[in-house]
């Protein structure tokens, strides 16, 4: 009897102690979001949500993947209480539903063998991935219809499912079981952020709108007379569309499948149609706004870029404040673009539409100057946002020599640096310089730090040792001068206290190696960068309590871009196109813009931003049709040629005096697109 | 509350009755349903350690943390297990042989732990009663009835006592493994057909 | 030598933990609706059990015996199992975050998975030696594998047949797994 209790206790108290040492040697930090929702679940891990356990259950649960009410054996009350703990997670995020992605049902679209198996899309699958010659588009065998455990659900005429948006919940099941990813969940604000990937139907003139307008979307609500809807579909990519209307060099226009059989579609004119008639209506057309939250964002730089975050972070539901050098806001549009090109009404148009949304600005404010990264957080803004502009703004906007452009003590451009040495002043490097730089340059400048009194200096650079100039390859003989060579090597993020620059983050990757890089925190006191310019760089406020920060606000960045986890990308890449940093037309710094604005939400709402994967502008060629049939010619619908004074030739180059598309001849204009998918278009009979 | 108590004593009998709407307890439902004798064994010690546990951990639920709420209700559980056991090793000694491994396994039932944790971690002494009793109650039904098919079909008796006079062939793929997980999935198929009525 | 091959063949398929012993039949239905859960199951099954085998055997010979409480079998077994699992869980997503990716979620059901129980249970009603205990925890581990990674792959299949409403999901899940059991009723008389 004694021996049992003995035996028992002991081993209890065995076990114990050792789960509980465990649980402190092995303790690794989960959300707490997540263990809130485990500790609510039953904990029965009886497998009945489909998922194995309850903690993935959880996980699944705050993730979004699963609903609060995925638990069976739980019933009502522990749905009612998750849903309860997710209530505060998800205020921010807007409910999604469901959206069919393919145009052209079976009958419409090529197809390469009739099926007559069994009536159900995951079997048709089998047989050579479905009977369509588009790898992407719909069976139409109605699996989803099925699953759809609301009714939401039905097959249209043209053997496409419908959603009806009243009754869809946003599960998810139709997107489960869809075997070919076609219907998927998705909101307004999804759409915002979004980018287009390659197995996604996509027309050519999606695929080239740097900013990814839905272009036969919005042609199609012009053809239907639908005129704010049209607008609202542009407004999802692009926050400026009279001001695109006047000077976007519309590539998409090129890409026109209809250039095949006769000439491109007048897209351009009909974007400048649609934000005419909202100018000339004399109101801004109120787009949907998610739900607001508290969360303050300010934004550096008034220029195209800088509004493009603001507007969309305010339809996001943040409070975002723009700061702006100038005394007007518009940057590039407002001070370098001839008033002929872009008129200034439509300018000044377009930014009252901006601000009325709920967008702050101050003008007049120059950071370093005015304000400081910790004065801001000392505010109350919650991140800090740099969109500073490209190259060519930085000169003729802030134009004063010897003016220092950087957001934090600490961080200097080269050139900045470089001149101030010229022009015989001393910077103070601190203790250790960092030059982020791969030409022989960087030894004389790291010579100069030394003799500024830099205790280590270290040269960074994302090339491989044999490829770096020789200067650079004599590591032992550097090292005895205190200079440190660093190879395949990129700068991922900076950490800093109050305004001063305290530390970097590396990442190495071994070339040939498909391996994820391997991170690193130095610490630093200078970071000297051999780019033109300051690129996006976003600030936000450091808690980790790991890191206990001596005094005043600790900050760290957060990466804003990066297409594949194993991407070569570091924050200061130079601006090759595509990336983050391009700004040689308007329309490509509004997705810049988006792009940031994507990191921001995503970093507030997700903890992490995810990177952006097989993007269609990254991959190789997507499937494409080289000719076009079945389509009757029918010319360009053509505006007057002759401006408002009679004069025909002014006209051309002159826009302001140039008429736009009238109604009738826009809706014309309309008629000629060709609605086209992946591979699909519409066909004359 | 009188009321209540019989709703959750009946809803075991019907609406929730394991294994079949309560898809939980497949083991000892697929093992001890070779004979009547044994299915009725396994359901009165498995509703034995059922209501016993429900009641304590009924008792207990504004005791027990709820970080480490699972492992005492473990601990609960295998006490009443062992209390099972050594009853029966006593006075049914042969019944005990029968079932095997399969009355210390009672431990790790699904169903006990999901009763204890759904309902008994969250209702009072006198639901979870009736509850622990309903669910147990209708548990010993499933398995009779499973094993009144499996026994009469396969080995021609019921209750060990022939049936079908000495000219009846045994099915005896009833009483093998593959014979019971196909039986109890066409009772399930059958218990569909009749809830949707 | 040829002991311990009977054993492994004998708990692989002639006494298949799953369609021969009817244990584990939760996890069993529940994670081999698809391939990749069901394959992640029996990995962190067959890791578990043999630990569990191990120490459930030093237990059971060197504190329950030794004492004469074999009475508190039931009792120890599951207290270890069931720590077992949590310090596995513990430690593998602080040391090999890789494989806990893999297994991690499935470890919380092994607790409730009565395969690992009746493993340690008939190891010790056997009077396996150490070694033997080891050897048919492993295979019986593999034998459950092995049963759970089969029924996937036909579960997989039967998702694009069309079953008559009523027999849907479990119900045709069961007497699936009967086809499989019947399957198995061949190596009956082996060994």
């Amino acid at each position: 009897m004694v021996s049992g209790f003995l035996i028992m206790g002991g081993l209890g108290v065995v076990i114990g102690v050792v789960l509980a040492l465990a649980s402190k040697v092995f303790y690794v930090y989960i959300d707490p979001k997540i263990e809130a929702v485990e500790d609510a679940l039953p904990g029965a891990n009886c497998g009945g949500c489909g998922l194995p356990g309850c903690s993935s259950n959880a996980a699944a649960i705050v993730a979004g993947k699963a609903s609060a009410s995925s638990c069976v054996a739980g019933g009502p009350d522990v749905a009612a209480e998750i849903a309860g703990i997710m209530g505060e997670a998800l205020s921010l995020k807007e409910p999604e539903i469901a959206a069919p992605g393919c145009t052209y049902g079976y009958q419409d679209a090529d197809i390469k063998y009739p099926y007559q198996g069994i009536y159900d899309n995951p079997a048709a699958v089998l047989l050579d991935g479905g009977s369509k010659i588009c790898t992407i588009g719909c069976l139409g065998l109605g699996t989803c219809v099925r699953a759809c455990p609301f009714g939401a659900l039905s097959m249209g005429p043209d053997n496409l499912p419908v959603v009806d948006t009243e009754l869809c919940t946003g599960c998810g099941t139709c997107e489960r079981v869809c075997p070919k990813h076609i219907i998927t969940l998705t909101s307004t604000s999804d759409r915002i952020i979004n980018e287009y990937v390659a197995d996604e139907c996509t027309a050519p003139c999606h695929r080239s709108c740097p900013t990814g307008i839905n272009i036969p979307g919005f042609i199609k609500e012009i053809r239907d007379h639908n005129y704010e809807a049209a607008l609202a579909i542009i407004k999802e990519k692009c926050p400026l569309p009279l001001i695109c209307g006047y000077i976007c060099p519309a590539p998409c226009e090129l890409a026109c499948r209809r250039n095949l059989v006769d000439e491109a579609v007048a897209i351009n004119p009909l974007k400048r149609f649609v934000a005419d008639y909202e100018m000339e209506s004399r109101k801004h057309i109120a787009p949907y706004k998610a739900r607001a939250t508290d969360r303050k964002i300010a934004v550096v730089g008034g220029g195209a870029e800088g509004l493009t975050v603001g507007y969309y972070l305010a339809r996001l539901g943040y409070n975002p404040t723009i700061f702006e050098a100038k005394p007007q806001l518009g940057g590039i549009l407002r001070y370098v673009i001839a008033e002929d090109r872009l008129p200034r009404k439509v300018l000044d148009h377009e930014i009252e539409g901006i601000l009325k949304i709920g967008v702050e600005a101050r003008n007049n404010m120059v950071m370093g100057r005015d304000f400081h990264l910790d004065t801001l957080f000392e505010e109350g803004f919650d991140a800090v946002i740099l969109t500073k502009g490209g190259f060519d703004s930085r000169k003729i906007l802030q134009g004063e020599s010897g003016h220092h452009d950087s957001p934090v003590d600490g961080l200097y451009l080269m050139l900045d640096f470089v001149s101030a040495l010229a022009r015989g002043e001393r910077p103070d490097p601190g203790q250790r310089v960092v030059i982020l730089h791969s030409g022989a340059e960087a030894i004389d400048l790291a010579r100069r730090c030394r003799e500024l009194g830099a205790e280590e200096v270290m040269v960074i650079s994302g090339s491989r040792l044999d490829q770096l100039p020789v200067e650079l390859q004599d590591l032992k003989a550097l090292a005895a001068e205190g200079i440190s060579v660093r190879h395949s090597s990129v700068v991922t993020g900076l950490q800093g206290n109050l305004r001063r620059l305290t530390g970097i983050v590396l990442e190495d990757f071994r070339y040939g190696e498909d391996l994820p890089p391997e991170r690193e925190t130095l610490t630093a006191d200078t970071l000297i960068i051999s780019e033109g310019r300051i690129p996006e760089i976003l600030f936000v406020r450091s808690d980790d309590p790991s890191e206990p920060q001596a005094e005043g606000t600790g900050w760290h960045t957060v990466e804003t871009f990066r297409t594949y986890p194993q991407s070569r990308d570091g924050m200061f890449s130079p601006p090759e196109p595509g990336r983050i940093s391009d700004s040689s037309a308007v329309v490509k710094s509004l997705l810049s813009g988006r792009r940031v604005t994507r990191a921001i939400h995503q970093y507030f709402t997700d903890n992490t931003v995810t990177p952006l994967k097989n993007l269609v502008c990254e991959t190789g060629p997507i499937l494409n049709v080289e000719e076009v049939h079945d389509v009757n010619p029918a010319g360009r619908e053509l505006p007057d040629a002759t401006d408002v004074e009679g004069n025909s030739k002014t006209a051309w180059i002159f826009p302001e005096k140039f008429p736009g598309l009238d109604e009738a001849s826009a809706v014309r204009e309309s008629e000629r697109c060709l609605q086209c998918g992946l591979i699909c278009y519409r066909k004359q009979a | 509350m009188a009321k209540t108590a019989v709703q959750e004593f009946t809803k075991g009998l019907w609406a929730e009755i394991p294994p079949f709407r309560l898809v939980l307890g497949l083991c000892p439902t697929l093992a001890v349903t070779k004979t009547v004798e044994n299915g009725i064994g396994m359901g009165v010690a498995t509703t034995f350690v059922l209501i016993c546990s429900n009641i304590l951990i009924s008792l207990l639920r504004n005791v027990i943390p709820k970080r480490v709420r699972i492992a005492c209700f473990i601990v609960v559980i295998a006490t009443f297990v062992t209390v099972v056991e050594l009853v029966m090793q006593a006075f049914a000694y042969p019944l005990f042989l029968k079932l095997g491994i399969f009355i210390p396994l009672i431990v790790v039932n699904c169903i006990v732990l999901g009763r204890a944790e759904a309902f008994a971690a969250k209702n009072g002494v006198v639901a979870s009663l009736a509850d622990g009793l309903g669910i147990g109650v209708g548990f010993t039904l499933s398995l009779t009835a499973l094993a009144i098919v499996r026994e009469v079909l396969g080995n021609g008796t019921f209750y060990n006592i022939p049936v079908f006079g000495p000219s009846f062939e045994p099915f005896s793929f009833m009483v093998q493994a593959p014979g019971a997980f196909v039986c109890l999935g066409l009772m399930l198929c059958l218990m569909n057909i009749m809830g949707r009525k | 030598m040829t002991d311990y091959i009977l054993l492994v063949v004998s708990c692989i398929f002639v006494n298949n933990i799953l369609l021969m012993q009817y244990l584990g039949n939760c996890p069993f239905l529940g994670v081999s609706k698809r391939m990749e859960t069901a394959v992640g199951m029996a990995m962190a099954v067959v890791f578990v059990l043999v630990m569990a085998g191990a120490i459930t055997w030093v237990v059971d010979i060197y504190l329950l015996k030794a004492f004469g409480l074999e009475y508190l079998r039931t009792l120890s077994f599951i207290l270890v199992i069931a720590s077992l699992v949590q310090f596995v869980e513990m430690f593998l997503r602080k040391s090999i975050p890789g494989l806990y990716a893999g297994l991690g979620i499935f470890l919380p059901l092994i607790t409730t998975n009565c395969a690992v129980m009746g493993v340690c249970l008939i190891n010790i009603m056997e009077e396996y030696s150490f070694l033997q205990a080891l050897v048919s925890s492993f295979s019986y581990a593999v034998g459950f594998g092995l049963a759970l990674v089969l029924f996937a792959g036909v579960r997989e299949r039967i998702i694009l047949a069309r079953v008559p409403r009523p027999l849907q999901d479990t119900s045709i899940g069961l007497v699936t797994a009967g086809m499989l059991s019947l399957a198995f009723f061949a190596f009956k008389g082996m060994v």
